[in-house]
Formats: structure tokens, C-alpha cells, sequence
């Protein structure tokens, strides 16, 4: 018996089984608003396993498979199945993507621009995107920023975001209850609750954006704003790609652009206020 | 002459093969013939641009870096300057030959 | 009809995928890329129609596996350059053999890690010389050094510390306590310089017709390294694909041996084939050669000189072959089992086996 759902975010269409009816009602009430696969072609594959037949029953746990995977990645508890579901898409789209520059980072639109916020795992800049699209942005994705090698564009890629720990709380009191997903305890990263993207950010994931400012942010941090040079800004955004080396020319190509053409500043902050002041105080000096 | 008094020769990447983008203070360096990315720092960049006119050994590419850049001549110079070469062979960009 | 057999399907006739819906595709492009074979057969199905969403993702991995290629034909200049003061000129095997001598299955040609093939008597040397050019063992563990060294083919492997690649360091085609031992000596004496002349054909035997000429523009050519010879490059699929024993990657090394001899047969009017068959005795290679051979003519196609009907051993294979369902998962449990046993018993006398098992286990 197993269960599946198929669904399209941004470029990339993911076809998701799983040996539990869970994830897949979860996944099913959280991504309600997204649309089918284009022409039912699904190109990125995940897979929610049991790795015995018996531990579908008794103290399930979820091995996380599909085209991509990491051996010997510790399962997860199938009350984690979600995340598990989220780690095993955001597998595929890291290891296998192949159409866009990726870059580990959270973007937000206005005006037919982008903020790109680059950072890895607490850095703020999941919270900062889930923040900042609740307002006057739209929120273009808080994992993966997709850059186009022929034109520089920003594709988005609105996938739930995962808000960690005291990020959870910030969010939760700033949306309605059926935008939430469960609240995950014991994580291997603590606890997480995932948030669905506001309905303009759904509506609008065919609708790309060029990038204007690009940020790195760093939570916790004394205040303050450096600008990043270009050569800094370089090493720092191919050492956050996973796919740059595998791109050859046109990943380096598109990387130069990048650099050369948006500016870049490093920004310490203490508080989700701050953070959002900042963002708004540089995008009106840098990207008026 | 034996083999072992002869200079060693230093060579450099073949035309095309290189594609240089100066990113101030530094070059980044797109490897076609291996697909990696470098970051280049003074004098790695200006000692691959001697080695475009022909392979050359370390003496003769002193004396062309003291000569294009005004460098005073000194004898820590050599020192480097080798130091940086072998990195360049580490990286695959020349070879000794 | 399952993913596997659609992929087998595409690969030996590609106008075959005309008839596939989207869900076919989804599945063969799946299983595909499970087997490593995604590039390959986006080069088959190359100009036959495709519907416009599945395009982009055969695209893609056309220009990835190109990228790759080039990572790894690199991996293969860094190891000559070291050995190169040895005056050793490193045999290149597998995917990296096939690329750098533009060889016909090399399009799409997805490559792991770096396979060379050193004399034995100089793996000192050639181990010295490695480690001084930037490589450093994967495995620490004494036990598994010493394992390797005693009882496998290669040298533990060695991972390149700034590049972050594989070279795998081969002394001869299979372990020393297979039951089957090729003459390495004999092969590494026939290996061939690259790059191969501008017929491939006319490089192996000159009175051969010379009817297509290989395509030099395909690949460049890694000077200074060599390539097994004519039918030692064959030897070397089928020992790898059959006497190694787990057949994990089987049908991508299959649809090597079927491309690879199906070209040659082509090129030569099928004198070729022959020859090959006559060869495989010199390493005791006959009976793996046929199975391979027989498994190729049942899934891909018609060679020439070979009998059609699969023995029920043969089955087993198939089965462990195509072990994979609709979704990419590997399948076929105790089959697979099975093999992994097989696997290990042909590298090892049983007594080995069992000493080797329990030192494993008592390490858990």
C-alpha cells in the first residue's frame, strides 16, 4: 500500500510516495493551493520508505529516498514524516538541478526586483524572507534562490518555509492557523513548524524577479552594515552553491553578472525588527 | 651539459584554455580544461600572463616580472616566486617540464 | 510494460519512446538516472519526439554528463602528470577509457571515479607518487588496508584532498583470488598510447574495412595515457560486469559491452566479433563473456555468433539486472542478496570469506 501526491513549485515538479498515508495528507493540506505537474511530467522523485516491511508498523521510521539521496542518512520518526518529505525535495532540487544557478539562499520580491539574502542554517534568512513576505514583499522562496544562466533572473521557488525554534513563535502570531503546518519537535535541528507562502506567492511562482540587492545577513551579530566586494561576494556565493561546479561555464558566467551588477552587504542584526528595518533602509539607498 | 644542469622549463596554459575575469583585488579564473574555478592573488595572475608568451624558467620569469612591474631585483624574489609556482602546478595551471 | 523494460526498450530501438505518455516518463526518467544511464539515453533518443516538458531534463543531462566528462578526463591528465617522473603512462579503464578515447558509448557517458591500471611490481611507486601529488587514503583502518592490499585488485582507494576525487589504482582486471585470473601482464603490454589514430578501425587491424572512422572531435584526447587494446577493452567490461559479483550498476556496464561490440561488429562487417570470441580464452574469460553475451543479445539486440536462448543461471542475472521498480526503488530483495553473497565468494576462497565476515562483524 502506499500513498502519493504530485505537485509543482517554481520549475520543478516533484512526484512524492510514501508508505504512509500521514506526509502525504500533510503535504496534501499544505501545498492545497499549488498546481499539478506541467503536463503530468514529473521530474524530481521522492520516496518516504520503511526500510523492513515491519517497520511500517511498529516504530515507523521514515528512510528518505528518491533519485538523489545521501547514504547512510539517519531516518526520521514518521511524526517528522513532513520534514522528511521537505528534506527529500530539497535533496533532489540540491543535488540534481541543472537548469538554474542555485544559490542557498531566501529571495523576496517588490517591483519586479529581488533582495537575495545568502546565508546557510541560522543566519536568519529563512525568518527574515517568511517575515518579509507577510508584508509589502512577495516572497519567491526561503531555501534555494534559482538564478537563470541565460538571462539572470530570479525563478521562484516557493516552497514551505522552515522556521526553527524561536523563529516559530515570530511567524505563528503573524499568520492565520491553516497556513501552519505541525509543530515538529526533537528535530535533529530542534523544533520546526513549516509555513505555507502567502496566496500572491503561489499565484505568482511563474513570475520571476531581477535581482537588485543581495545580503548577508548574520543573526546575532553586533548591528551593523559592511559593503561586501565583488571578489568577497564571488567566493562566498559559489561556496553556497551546490550546483556551481557542475554548471562549468555558464555557472561562472552567471556568477560574474551576478557580482558585477548587484551590489552586496553584510548586515549584523539582533532582532526580526531590526533585520526588516535594515532590509528596507538598503533597498531604498541601493536599489531605489 | 647533463640533463640535471639544464634549466627546467615552466609551462603555462595553452591559448584558449583560460578565461580571466578581474574581480578587484582579485582575478577569478574559469579552467576549461578541468571545469574548476580559481581565485588568483598578485603575482599568480602576472605570472601566468609571462608564461602566455612560451614556457620560460624561473630566472627568466623574474627577471620579466621585475622588469613589467618595476620590481626591485632581490633575492628573496626567487624564493617566492618558486613558492608561488609550485602552487600554480598544485592547481594544475602549469606544468614543469 | 515496468520502467526497466521501457528503458531497455529505449535504449536498443529509440523510436520507441514516441508511444510513452507523461507517467511513462516520469518513470523511465527515474529509473534511468537510478542506473546511472539518464545521459545515455537522452543521447539515444536524441531528434525522436519528445514531449516538450521532458525535453529540458534530457537537455540537461546531455550538458551535465559532458561537464562531468571533462572533470574527469582532468582527474585522469593530474594522475599521468604525477606518474609521469615514474615514467609510467597509467592505463586508463571503464567510463574514463571510453571517454578519452572517444570511443562510441562514450556520449552521455556518466563517470564516477577515476580506474587506472598500473603494472604490480611498481605500485610502490606509483602509491609514493600519489600521496606526494595531493591523494590520501579513504579507508585508514589497518584491516581493510591490509585487505585490500592482500586480497583485492587495487589499492585501497585514494580520494584527491583539494579536488575531492576518487582514483582507484588497479593492478589487475579482477581480485587475485578470483577463480578466474587474466593475464594482466598481457594486457598491460597491449594497452594502447592515446590518442587512438583517426580510425578506430585501422588502429586495431589495418586490413580491416576501414568504413567509419571514429570522430576525433568527439572527446579530446588525454595524451600520455593508454587504453586497453582492441578486445582487452572488452575482456575488462565483461570481468567487471560478471566476475565482480554484485552487478550493482549491471545494466549500464551491459549496455557498454552491447555498444561497444555492436559498433566494432558494425565497422568490421562482423570480423570483429569473431575475433573477440576467439580471444576470450586467453583469460579464462569464456564463460563470463558468454553470459554477458547472451544477456546483451536478450535485451539489446542481435550479435553476431551468439546463441539467443538465456540458461536459467542467465534469468537470475536478468532478474538482479532489472531489480528496480517503477519509482526508482531497487527491488528484488533476496536477489540481491544473493549477488552480494556471489559477490563476495568469487573475490575470496570460502575459508577467506568466513574469517573476513567475522572480523567485519566482531568491528560492528
Amino acid at each position: 500500500m502506499s500513498h502519493n501526491h504530485a505537485l509543482r513549485i517554481g520549475p520543478v515538479s516533484f512526484r512524492i510516495r510514501s508508505d504512509w498515508a500521514a506526509p502525504i495528507d500533510t503535504l496534501r493540506r499544505l501545498y492545497a493551493g499549488y498546481p499539478r505537474p506541467a503536463g503530468a511530467f514529473a521530474d524530481a522523485t521522492v520516496r518516504l520508505e520503511a526500510n523492513r516491511f515491519w517497520r511500517r508498523f511498529i516504530r515507523p521510521s521514515v528512510h528518505i529516498g528518491g533519485d538523489w539521496t545521501i547514504p547512510d542518512a539517519l531516518p526520521l520518526p514518521l511524526a517528522q514524516g513532513l520534514l522528511a518529505a521537505e528534506m527529500g525535495m530539497n535533496l533532489q532540487v540540491a543535488l540534481g538541478w541543472r537548469r538554474h544557478l542555485l544559490i542557498h539562499a531566501s529571495a523576496v520580491e517588490r517591483d519586479g526586483r529581488a533582495v537575495m539574502m545568502i546565508g546557510a542554517s541560522g543566519s536568519g534568512k529563512s525568518t527574515l524572507a517568511a517575515l518579509l513576505g507577510e508584508g509589502n514583499w512577495r516572497l519567491l522562496g526561503d531555501e534555494f534562490a534559482l538564478l537563470g544562466l541565460d538571462d539572470g533572473m530570479l525563478a521562484p521557488f516557493p516552497r514551505l518555509v522552515s522556521l526553527k525554534n524561536a523563529a516559530i513563535a515570530e511567524v505563528e502570531r503573524r499568520v492565520p492557523a491553516d497556513r501552519m503546518g505541525p509543530l515538529l519537535k526533537g528535530t535533529p535541528k530542534g523544533d520546526i513548524r513549516h509555513l505555507v507562502p502567502r496566496a500572491d506567492a503561489v499565484a505568482r511562482m511563474e513570475e520571476g524577479a531581477r535581482p537588485a540587492l543581495m545580503l548577508f545577513p548574520e543573526f546575532g551579530a553586533p548591528a551593523g552594515v559592511r559593503g561586501v566586494g565583488a571578489a568577497e561576494a564571488f567566493v562566498r556565493l559559489t561556496e553556497s552553491s551546490t550546483n556551481y561546479v557542475a554548471l562549468g561555464e555558464p555557472g561562472f558566467a552567471a556568477m560574474m553578472n551576478l557580482v558585477r551588477s548587484v551590489p552586496a552587504v553584510a548586515i549584523g542584526y539582533g532582532s526580526s525588527e531590526e533585520g526588516m528595518a535594515a532590509v528596507e533602509a538598503l533597498w531604498a539607498e541601493l536599489a531605489p | 651539459m647533463t640533463d640535471a644542469a639544464l634549466p627546467q622549463l615552466w609551462h603555462g596554459p595553452l591559448p584558449g584554455r583560460l578565461r580571466l575575469e578581474p574581480v578587484d583585488p582579485l582575478v577569478a579564473v574559469y579552467d576549461r580544461a578541468s571545469g574548476q574555478t580559481h581565485v588568483l592573488l598578485a603575482p599568480m595572475p602576472q605570472i601566468l600572463a609571462v608564461l602566455e608568451a612560451g614556457p620560460a624558467d624561473i630566472a627568466a620569469i623574474e627577471a620579466q616580472l621585475e622588469r613589467e612591474h618595476g620590481l626591485a631585483p632581490d633575492p628573496g624574489n626567487r624564493a617566492l616566486l618558486a613558492e608561488r609556482l609550485e602552487e600554480l602546478k598544485v592547481l594544475g595551471l602549469v606544468e614543469r617540464g | 510494460m515496468s520502467a526497466m523494460r521501457t528503458l531497455v526498450a529505449a535504449l536498443r530501438d529509440p523510436a520507441s519512446v514516441a508511444t510513452l505518455d507523461r507517467d511513462a516518463w516520469t518513470a523511465l526518467v527515474s529509473v534511468a538516472r537510478a542506473e546511472a544511464l539518464l545521459a545515455t539515453l537522452a543521447h539515444r533518443v536524441e531528434g525522436q519526439p519528445v514531449p516538450p516538458e521532458v525535453e529540458p531534463t534530457l537537455a540537461a543531462a546531455r550538458r551535465d554528463a559532458a561537464q562531468a566528462q571533462v572533470a574527469a578526463l582532468w582527474e585522469a591528465e593530474m594522475a599521468r602528470r604525477a606518474l609521469a617522473p615514474l615514467g609510467i603512462e597509467p592505463i586508463l579503464l571503464k567510463g574514463t577509457a571510453y571517454a578519452a578515447a572517444g570511443l562510441p558509448n562514450a556520449a552521455g557517458r556518466q563517470i564516477g571515479d577515476l580506474d587506472i591500471l598500473v603494472p604490480r611490481d611498481r605500485l610502490d611507486s606509483v602509491e609514493a607518487a600519489l600521496l606526494e601529488a595531493g591523494w590520501e587514503w579513504v579507508k585508514d583502518d589497518p584491516y581493510d588496508q591490509s585487505y585490500y592490499r592482500r586480497w583485492m585488485h587495487e589499492l585501497p582507494p585514494l580520494i584527491h584532498k583539494t579536488r575531492d576525487r576518487m582514483i582507484d589504482v588497479h593492478h589487475t582486471i579482477l581480485p587475485l583470488t578470483a577463480r578466474v585470473r587474466p593475464d594482466a601482464a598481457a594486457m598491460i603490454n597491449d594497452a594502447h598510447a592515446l590518442p587512438l589514430p583517426q580510425s578506430f578501425v585501422n588502429l586495431y587491424e589495418p586490413e580491416d574495412y576501414p568504413e567509419v572512422p571514429a570522430d576525433p572531435s568527439v572527446v579530446p584526447p588525454v595524451a600520455g595515457c593508454r587504453v586497453l587494446g582492441r578486445f582487452d577493452i572488452v575482456h575488462h567490461c565483461v570481468a567487471h560486469l560478471m566476475a565482480d559479483g554484485e552487478l550493482d550498476g549491471g545494466l549500464r556496464n551491459l549496455w557498454d559491452f552491447h555498444y561497444l561490440v555492436r559498433e566494432m561488429e558494425r565497422r568490421t562487417n562482423g570480423k570483429y566479433v569473431k575475433d573477440l570470441l576467439g580471444d576470450t580464452g586467453r583469460h579464462g574469460l569464456h564463460h563470463p563473456f558468454a553470459r554477458t553475451a547472451r544477456l546483451a543479445h536478450h535485451l539489446f539486440g542481435p550479435l553476431m555468433y551468439v546463441r539467443e536462448s538465456l540458461t536459467l543461471a542467465d534469468r537470475l542475472f536478468l532478474r538482479r539486472l532489472l531489480a528496480r521498480d517503477d519509482w526508482g526503488k531497487p527491488t528484488r530483495p533476496l536477489t540481491r542478496l544473493a549477488f552480494t553473497i556471489r559477490g563476495h565468494w568469487m573475490r575470496m576462497p570460502p575459508l577467506m570469506l568466513a574469517r573476513h565476515l567475522w572480523t567485519k562483524w566482531r568491528k560492528r
